[in-house]
This record gives structure tokens, sequence and C-alpha cells, in this order.
């Protein structure tokens, strides 16, 4: 039992009661006999299958195998094994120069 | 389904339909597909009465709850599609009633509704089923899903601010 203050709520909602009763759709009892098949529940599934189908082909036809490009490639620069700088003459160790004297060390020098 | 449990809904159609509506904010094409798709739930037994509470507060928790998961589909298709949507054809899906519609509406209904979408959900929720669906504040917890304290909290705030917001003075200064 509401109190009598709320009588002025009370008969303003009474109204609206009474014209949503006008506007509701008539009660249709074979809306609970008969499951209805929500749409677009078959088109999500044939969706899913055919994303699943080519991934599948794709993942099918990848190359298993990809060769490191350092083995693809051919030798460049590759030498046959050797003495370094073989070939320059005259040999680099055995170079003297002119002014070679110049760095004799003291410890070397003569004893008069 | 059994026939009892058919005539109770058949009974309780009209008041469902209302309820349907406020959860909707009084869009009626989505009302009835939420009723709809309540009733759906019933007939493949996804939702069935236990018989803790009354038949009508259960059935009222189930639409509730329908309703919630209809307004995040819809809200999840407007953010992925609507936009797109929009772009494309240029028109959007307006809730509001039509013009024609408009004028069928009694004004003092529309002005319940606009200040009834002015209140917190809550407020909102527990003044339509105290007022408009005849229940005590029990049972509008029941359906509610919350405890009888907290409605009773949102019952008298919500009708304090409905009052003011039902002011005659108040309501022509807001259209102006």
């Amino acid at each position: 039992m509401k109190p009598k203050s709320d009588d002025d709520l009370l008969v303003i909602f009474a109204h609206a009661r009474q014209c949503d009763r006008e506007d509701a759709p008539a009660w249709r009892p074979e809306l609970l006999d008969r499951p209805r098949q929500r749409p677009g529940f078959a088109w999500r599934w044939a969706l899913a299958t055919a994303c699943v189908m080519v991934l599948a082909v794709f993942l099918t036809h990848m190359p298993r195998h990809e060769p490191r490009l350092s083995e693809a490639l051919p030798p460049l620069l590759d030498s046959p094994p050797g003495e370094l700088f073989a070939s320059v003459e005259p040999p680099l160790l055995a170079f003297e120069a002119p002014s070679d004297f110049l760095l004799t060390s003291p410890l070397n020098r003569s004893i008069p | 389904m059994e026939r009892a449990i058919a005539d109770q809904l058949e009974a309780l159609h009209p008041d469902a339909f209302g309820w349907a509506l406020h959860c909707c904010a009084g869009d009626h094409a989505r009302a009835e597909d939420v009723l709809q798709n309540a009733y759906l739930k019933l007939a493949q037994e996804k939702a069935q009465h236990d018989g803790s509470s009354s038949f009508k507060t259960w059935w009222f928790g189930v639409i509730r709850f329908t309703a919630h998961e209809e307004f995040r589909r819809l809200r999840y298709r407007e953010s992925l599609l609507g936009k797109l949507l929009l772009q494309l054809s240029g028109t959007a899906h307006d809730p509001r009633p039509s013009p024609a519609r408009k004028m069928e509406i009694d004004e003092r209904t529309a002005e319940l509704r606009r200040c009834l979408a002015q209140l917190p959900a809550r407020q909102a929720e527990v003044l339509h089923l105290v007022f408009y669906q005849d229940l005590t504040l029990t049972e509008a917890a029941n359906v509610m899903r919350v405890s009888i304290g907290s409605v009773r909290q949102h019952y008298e705030r919500g009708k304090a601010r409905l009052r003011t917001l039902l002011q005659p003075d108040s309501f022509h200064e807001a259209q102006v």
C-alpha cells in the first residue's frame, strides 16, 4: 500500500500505463512454440569456415624451407689459401728505407 | 511449454511490454525485439523459473537482462559498423519516435518519459516498477538484483527528483 502523498505520481504513471497498453503488440502464442533461428547466424558460420579453409590452403602451399642468402649466392670473394702479400715485389719485410740509420737504437751503438 | 506458464505470460504481456519499453528508453521497435527475444529464451528453455521468487519478478528480471544484452549488442554494432554505414548511406537509426508517432503519444506520458530519462537509471527503474507495475520494494529489488536498502534509497531520492522535474515551472524553464 502506497502512502497517500504518492497519489500524484500514481495518477501520472497509471495514465502512462494506459497509453502503453494501447500501443502494446498483440499477444502471439506461437512465439513460445517456434524457436527462431537468429538471422545471420548461418552466415557467420559460413564466413568462419571460409576463413579456416583459406588459412589451411595458405599454410599448405607455403614453402617449408627458405635457404639462407649466404648459401644461395655464389662465392664472389673466395681466394685460394697462401701467404699474405706474396705477390708484392720486393717483399715488404725486406724493404730498407734510406733513413733507417736514424732509427738506430743507442743500445746497439758500438763503443769506440 | 506448460499451459499454466503460457497463461501467465499472456496475462503479463501488456505490462511486460511496458517494462521492456522502459528498459529501451521508450523505443517501441527495440522493446518489441527485446520482448520477442525474451520469449525466445523461454521457448528454448534458456531461462527457467525456479520458484525462488514470484513469476512476475522473475519474468521482469529476464526482460531486463535481455534488454541489457540487446543494448550491449547494439552499442557494439554501432561502434564498428554504424559509422561506416552512416558514411555510406548518409542515414542513421533514429531511436526517437517519428513525428506522426509523436502526435499520437500523449503529452503527459511524453513528459513523464522525459523526466524519467533525466533520472539515474536505477532510480527510474525502481519508480517504474513500483508506480507503473505496482510491485513492492522487495519485488523491485528482486527484479533489479540489488538489496532492499539500496532500492529504498533509490526510491526516495527518485521520487523527490521526479517531483522536482515534473513541476510545471521547472519543466517549461527546461524547455526554454
